[in-house]
């Protein structure tokens, strides 16, 4: 399928499907024609608020996660979760959080998605990623405000890492709350203390 | 330049003291001879000690621009300079010293080590908006008054961040907004604030059409370009010349198009003069026109309408709209019951009543801050620790505009917005749209 009949099937009123459209963006690599990731993107707008089109098309997005799509394709497909993703779509992100050559890319989509399945991956994986995974991950689970993550972030502030430690005491001046005031004014790497001051000062 | 000792954040406390007191002496003793003439600097500048030492952080078009800005200032020192790309760095230094006559302006990399000088008293930030965030934040934690280029943040959450640890340090912080410091707009804001023209029912913000550009190719990093760092917090993307200088703007990973380039601009005129400063609309509508192939991806073409809520302006009783568009002239147009202000750039003031324009206010009459040179009244304020006349609320709440239109256009709807709890109630969808997920290790 050439470029033009891509862009005409996808166009609005056009007759592909999610999968179709997906299926054709599998092999996007930059420098290629940006249009028919513009026409997923506007399949994508166009699903929300019918929750059935929206699902269906997360769904293809997920499972070109899994594929053997390019990185680029993968990129762009992590990008589109974070609009339209969904718990259902948790576990196909989850599976590319621990490695450093994803997990960035994971994140994209999983610091956006509501909902307790979102954050119970991310805890899950501060359990097994490398340290910047871990930065990475820290760093979502302060801005999603993700209170159950007070207990595995605290003992990072003592981490050797001081990137980590330093993360972590941002993640908990996010996160609030008594338990993480409380880490924040307990014992910690030293690259961390002057975060760990500041955001007790910043917290309202 | 010596380095001021002991711990940073008390040392600067101390220097900010120090340079409010100078500021008073210098005051009281403006006219007799009673300062030594030994005591200042050359040419009439103070004594080094008395000046205001700032680092410049992004010295690329913008940046070395507001840069030469500074230099013209008897009372700043330019000690260092930052940037990731080497040609700007050294291209930067090399002016500030030769202006100086000397070798002391040092040109860092990273702005990390920058911030680490215990002689800095400001910084100047002209940077992609995708890093405006972080150094502001890490400058302002440091005890740092900070000029910072518009539009304040990528994200609005990224806005609420940067305030408040502006607010939150006592930072003294001066929007690149300089149109504010031009007598013509400050004209036109006191015609509207002093209800010159009766009720607003609208304001016609008018900016800049976009373009697109053809896909690109991946091409080799120039020599001397830190391409990741550059990148920083935004998502991994092989390198390409149309992405960088300059020409960021017009890629949603890293700005938001024309809008939000001149948001803060003809933009936070429409907040000035309405009043709006610290607060927002309830609801935006926007329609855009995206490129529908190429490497720029934001809006070319758009309209926008925000509904500001009953009373949240002073002159507009009963609400009014906001309108933002490519489609009309540049400036901001005012429209009231009983008349119609107009500003743009090139000392443009047209009213109606005409003799408006010339109007001279009373004492009774509403002023709003009057400053007639703005790396000027950032420099006074640093002293006096008074607001300048662009400070970082009115700048969040600028940006707010632009980022919300964004986010309405990409949703292909109108949305609503609580701008005192500052989200999306009931939509998830929009929700998220309020921060971006950084790339590792970056953080705020």
């Amino acid at each position: 399928m050439n470029t033009a009949t891509l862009v005409a099937a996808i166009a609005p009123g056009g007759a592909a499907t999610p999968q179709e459209s997906i299926a054709a963006i599998k092999t996007y690599k930059f420098g290629d024609s940006t249009a028919p990731l513009r026409g997923v993107e506007g399949q994508v707008t166009g699903s929300l608020g019918n929750p059935e089109a929206r699902k269906a098309i997360a769904a293809a997005l997920a499972g070109l996660l899994a594929s053997d799509a390019t990185r680029d394709a993968k990129i762009f497909a992590c990008r589109q979760l974070s609009v339209c993703g969904g718990a259902e779509n948790v576990p196909a992100l989850a599976a590319l959080l621990t490695a450093i050559s994803t997990s960035d890319m994971a994140r994209i989509a999983l610091e956006r998605i509501p909902g307790a399945e979102a954050d119970a991956a991310l805890i899950d994986a501060l359990g097994k990623a490398d340290d910047k995974s871990k930065i990475g991950i820290v760093n979502s689970l302060g801005v999603r405000k993700t209170a159950s993550a007070v207990p595995a972030i605290a003992p990072l502030l003592k981490s050797k890492d001081p990137l980590l430690a330093e993360a972590a005491a941002a993640a908990l001046g996010h996160i609030g709350g008594a338990d993480a005031t409380k880490a924040l004014k307990g014992r910690m790497n030293k690259a961390a203390r002057a975060t760990a001051a500041s955001t007790l000062k910043e917290q309202k | 330049m010596s380095e001021t000792k002991g711990k940073p954040e008390a040392a600067r406390l101390g220097r900010r003291d120090f340079l409010r007191r100078t500021a008073m002496a210098s005051a009281v003793v403006a006219a007799p001879m009673i300062i030594p003439a030994t005591a200042l600097g050359k040419g009439g500048r103070p004594a080094p000690s008395n000046r205001i030492t700032m680092g410049c952080i992004g010295v690329g078009s913008q940046g070395t621009g507001n840069m030469q800005g500074f230099l013209k200032s008897p009372e700043a020192q330019i000690v260092s300079v930052c940037d990731v790309d080497r040609d700007h760095r050294d291209n930067a230094a090399n002016i500030v010293n030769k202006v100086y006559g000397d070798t002391g302006c040092k040109a860092y990399h990273d702005f990390r080590e920058m911030l680490e000088r215990k002689d800095l008293d400001t910084i100047a930030l002209a940077l992609p908006d995708h890093w405006h965030s972080i150094p502001s934040i890490a400058a302002a934690r440091k005890g740092l008054d900070i000029y910072g280029e518009k539009p304040l943040a990528l994200t609005i959450n990224e806005g609420k961040a940067i305030v408040d640890a502006v607010q939150s340090n006592n930072i003294v912080w001066q929007t690149g907004s300089w149109q504010r410091s031009q007598a013509h707009f400050l004209q036109a804001a006191e015609l509207v604030r002093n209800g010159m023209i009766g009720e607003i029912h609208t304001v016609k913000v008018g900016l800049p059409t976009g373009r697109p550009i053809e896909t690109q190719k991946e091409e080799p990093i120039p020599d001397g370009f830190d391409y990741d760092f550059w990148l920083g917090p935004a998502p991994e993307a092989p390198y390409t010349k149309q992405r960088c200088h300059w020409n960021w703007r017009w890629i949603l990973d890293y700005s938001g198009g024309q809008l939000t380039d001149w948001i803060g601009h003809h933009g936070d005129i429409a907040n000035w003069g309405m009043g709006t400063e610290h607060t927002g609309p309830v609801a935006v509508e926007g329609k855009g026109i995206f490129p529908d192939d190429g490497l720029w991806n934001a809006a070319t073409s758009y309209l926008i309408e925000c509904t500001f809520a009953p009373g949240a302006s002073p002159v507009a009783p009963k609400g009014f709209k906001m309108i933002l568009s490519n489609l009309f002239p540049m400036g901001t147009r005012f429209e009231g019951e009983k008349g119609m202000v107009f500003c743009d750039r090139g000392n443009r003031l047209t009213t109606e009543p005409a003799n408006l324009a010339t109007h001279q206010f009373g004492p009774n009459d509403k002023r709003l801050k009057k400053s007639d040179n703005h790396a000027q009244d950032f420099f006074t304020c640093v002293r006096s620790r008074e607001l300048t006349v662009a400070p970082v609320v009115p700048a969040y709440r600028a940006i707010s505009l632009g980022l919300l239109a964004n986010i309405s256009m990409q949703l292909e709807r109108k949305i609503v917005w609580d701008p005192t709890a500052e989200t999306f109630p009931n939509d998830d969808e929009a929700n998220r749209k309020l921060q971006r997920a950084m790339r590792s290790p970056w953080h705020i």
